[in-house]
């Protein structure tokens, strides 16, 4: 047997070609049952909604715009590309230095007589795999940003497979350097990253002094000689997806591949024993996997801090206080992913903000122009954002049995579950809120204390729906399977049911406290006082939803693998 | 036949395992105890190449593990802790893809009969995914079994079995010992070992503590009674303050 010597294990071959049928079964398996035909509708409907004009459009002549859109991936796709691959350097596996190998892989291929070159061929061709969907999916997205469709799907392909590849040999580098040394690897990376942008920044600073806009700006920061040449690997990828031509497409195409190659070769020669580093940052990674699979979200990820705050115990309130007490504990324990959170609430309106700031013409008050954009704006992206605060059921997936064995009515627990999550909200958007209205002087500063009380039902509104749908439709990340399509369809569905569900609450809170306070001598603070005891008898009602589909739940059943 | 000679492994600055020696010749059957920390899963990981000594020299059938890894681990089987199954593979694609790593011929009739044995046979078309732990873990014994190694070393195999499964596995256990494979196991579960094991490595904090059969462990113990159970030795080698005489023959 010279199975050490082949370049790919027999083995490996039979579990590359097996692939795509597993990633068909689990696709299978989530569309089963009225929910998952319900879901599947869902998958198609987002499908024709959000790709095929996209697709459509790009079928259709678009003459003079190619040359536009070719010169503008030409220009940022490398600086694009650059930061995608600085967030990667961010990315646990990076993070601690080493590949990331799935538990099977190693448990069943880490002790079979398969060499550790061979290992690491099927690694850079699995995740080669898996890249190829993310392209078709990408493709779909971004074709009508692309003067060409063969140009778009090659130079998507290519520079998934790249970045792949480079984040695969950044850490066959680190683990040659040792984990001790994968910090200050990564942080040196970053930190060139950084100042070739901080460099080049200068110029886009020049530009939006003078007024020219956000374009400019960012032609003037690639244009920079030193972007340019942190940027020069990944042109020919960029220009790839540029090209107007097949012909241009294929020359450049060929370019990437060299690429490509030299850096396969350079992964081939590294022969470092990665296998323990692996083990590591495997070890490592699906920790934090785990905590996100189980319901807390991307911020999940980053554990519970090493403070450990305590927190007075809440009154019982037929069992209530306990479960909300615990959940406060969850959070203050997880302070660090909490305030990561709140940061990128707050950055997140910032950024867009920003942008309509520099685009406005400077014309009438800006800054409230400003203030009326953005308080809708960060009231949106917190009800969206609520996957990563959820201290609610949707943590408990795996502790929903024990929940059930507690000697408390449902009610009780489902209040205490919902609780302290929406308090939380409720303060990341009164602090959201009150910012926008102190810095753009949109409202009477006096107004903003009262803001609190009047976010509180809504926030509870909120996770109230969230952890309705949830318990009817329950789901976990499966952060190993690529074919994970059907996590799209379901939050697609959720999401849209949240809002369908908020909207209709709002609209009768809001009408009815609009109808009386115009009656009532066209007074703000009566229709504003309506508004809210109405959300709040709402928020019962929905307590009593949440409670009634917690009772329905089955954790024999219902608990997704 | 496995052999370790003055094995260490540190974790950074962590001794995880010190200057360990033992050997487990064709026809035995050694269990690997120690209380939690001791090195057992370090041991039997390095042994099977996952992990690199720090110091000392480990072989599986008389190929280095380190030197050779490949003609090692194609003498090796190893069933982990909580077997990680690829999900969507089913029972009988695991025991495919065990067939092809290992690059079996006709190895079908004997697959049939491990998941006859094992009592997963109406099951084969199942995937991992929708498999019980110890289903997983008869399915991870019947992929190690397949191949007939030479060395056979399972981690803490009798979590979450049944009695008929745990039986059936004892079986197939003395089946491949008879056969003349070498058999190393851990587990906790002192009791249900004591008659299936030959002999014992007794660990504490990454050290060897005792080895041997039971009877020369206990004469090196002569505060205990010639009938002292396995258990017994067990808490006198590693609370007792001692060192025994057979943790320095067996270091010898």
């Amino acid at each position: 047997m010279s199975m050490g010597g082949r370049l790919l294990h027999p083995g490996l071959v039979w579990l590359l070609r097996r692939t795509p049928r597993t990633w068909w079964r689990s696709i299978r398996r989530r569309f089963n049952g009225w929910k998952g035909g319900l879901l599947a509708l869902f998958c198609v409907f987002f499908a024709l909604m959000m790709l095929a004009p996209n697709v459509i459009e790009s079928l259709l002549d678009r003459g003079a715009d190619d040359g536009e859109l070719a010169a503008r991936a030409r220009d940022f796709g490398p600086l694009i590309m650059l930061s995608m691959t600085a967030m990667s350097l961010l990315a646990p596996a990076q993070r601690r230095g080493g590949l990331y190998f799935k538990p099977p892989e190693i448990g069943l291929l880490f002790p079979a007589p398969i060499s550790r070159r061979q290992l690491l061929i099927y690694h850079v061709l699995s995740r080669a795999q898996i890249q190829v969907l993310s392209a078709a999916f990408m493709t779909l997205v971004i074709i009508r940003h692309a003067p060409t469709w063969y140009g778009c799907v090659l130079g998507i392909l290519l520079a998934l497979l790249f970045l792949q590849m480079l984040s695969q040999t950044v850490a066959l580098v680190t683990a040659a350097a040792g984990l001790r040394l994968a910090r200050p690897v990564r942080f040196l990376v970053f930190a060139l990253v950084l100042a070739a942008l901080f460099v080049g920044g200068s110029s886009a600073v020049a530009q939006l002094q003078v007024n020219n806009g956000p374009l400019a700006a960012m032609s003037a920061l690639v244009a920079h000689p030193v972007v340019q040449i942190v940027t020069l690997p990944f042109l020919p990828f960029a220009s790839t997806f540029a090209a107007t031509s097949i012909l241009e497409a294929l020359l450049w195409s060929a370019v990437s591949c060299a690429v490509l190659a030299s850096l396969l070769a350079i992964v081939m020669k590294l022969d470092v024993a990665y296998e323990e580093a692996a083990l590591a940052v495997s070890r490592d990674v699906r920790r934090k996997l785990e905590r996100m699979r189980s319901g807390g979200g991307a911020m999940a990820m980053m554990g519970p801090s090493s403070a450990k705050f305590s927190v007075p115990h809440f009154p019982e309130f037929g069992g209530a206080g306990p479960i909300a007490w615990r959940q406060t504990v969850e959070i203050v324990r997880n302070a660090r992913a909490v305030m990561t959170s709140m940061l990128l609430l707050l950055l997140m309106p910032a950024i867009m903000g920003g942008s309509v700031f520099f685009a406005s013409d400077g014309s009438g008050n800006r800054a409230q122009i400003l203030g009326r954009v953005l308080i809708p704006m960060a009231l949106m992206f917190s009800v969206v954002w609520t996957q990563n605060i959820s201290f609610d059921f949707r943590r408990d997936l795996d502790r929903i049995a024990y929940l059930r064995s507690l000697p408390i009515s449902s009610l009780a627990v489902a209040a205490g579950q919902i609780l302290p999550a929406s308090v939380l909200l409720a303060a990341m958007q009164f602090v959201t809120v009150g910012a926008v209205i102190v810095l753009t002087g949109l409202l009477p500063l006096p107004v903003v204390p009262a803001l609190f009380p009047l976010l509180l039902p809504f926030a509870f509104a909120v996770f109230a729906l969230d952890n309705m749908l949830f318990l009817l439709f329950p789901h976990r990340l499966d952060p190993d399977d690529a074919a994970n399509v059907g996590f799209m369809g379901r939050m697609m569905l959720t999401m849209s049911l949240k809002f369908a569900g908020l909207f209709v609450m709002l609209a009768i809170a809001g009408g009815i406290g609009a109808g009386l306070g115009f009656l009532a001598g066209r007074s703000i603070v009566v229709g504003v006082l309506v508004a809210v005891l109405l959300l709040v008898a709402m928020d019962v009602v929905l307590t009593f939803l949440v409670a009634r589909t917690y009772d329905a739940f089955d954790p024999g059943r219902d608990v997704p693998a | 036949m496995i052999v370790v000679e003055g094995f260490s492994k540190a974790y950074d600055d962590r001794l995880a395992v010190s200057a360990l020696g033992f050997t487990v010749r064709p026809g035995e059957i050694v269990g690997l105890v120690g209380p939690n920390g001791a090195g057992k899963t370090t041991t039997l990981r390095s042994i099977a190449g996952i992990l690199r000594p720090t110091a000392g020299k480990l072989s599986v059938a008389g190929h280095d593990v380190v030197e050779n890894p490949v003609a090692a681990k194609a003498a090796l089987a190893l069933v982990p802790d909580d077997p990680p199954l690829f999900q969507s593979l089913t029972i009988w694609e695991h025991l495919e893809l065990t067939a092809q790593i290992y690059q079996l011929r006709d190895w079908e009739s004997r697959g049939e009969e491990l998941l006859e044995r094992f009592h997963l046979a109406d099951r084969r078309d199942t995937l991992a995914d929708e498999l019980s732990r110890g289903m997983r873990q008869k399915t991870a014994v019947c992929s190690a079994f397949l191949h007939e190694p030479k060395a056979l070393m399972l981690d803490e195999p009798l979590t979450g079995l049944d009695p008929r499964a745990i039986r059936n596995l004892y079986s197939a256990i003395r089946d491949a010992a008879a056969g003349g494979a070498a058999v190393l196991l851990s587990s906790h579960l002192l009791g249900q070992i004591e008659n299936l094991c030959t002999g014992f490595v007794i660990l504490r904090e990454g050290r060897l503590n005792a080895a041997g059969t039971p009877d020369e462990i206990r004469s090196g113990l002569p505060a205990l009674g010639e009938n002292a159970s396995l258990e017994e030795i067990f808490f006198q080698v590693t609370e007792g303050t001692a060192e025994t005489d057979a943790a320095t023959a067996a270091a010898e």
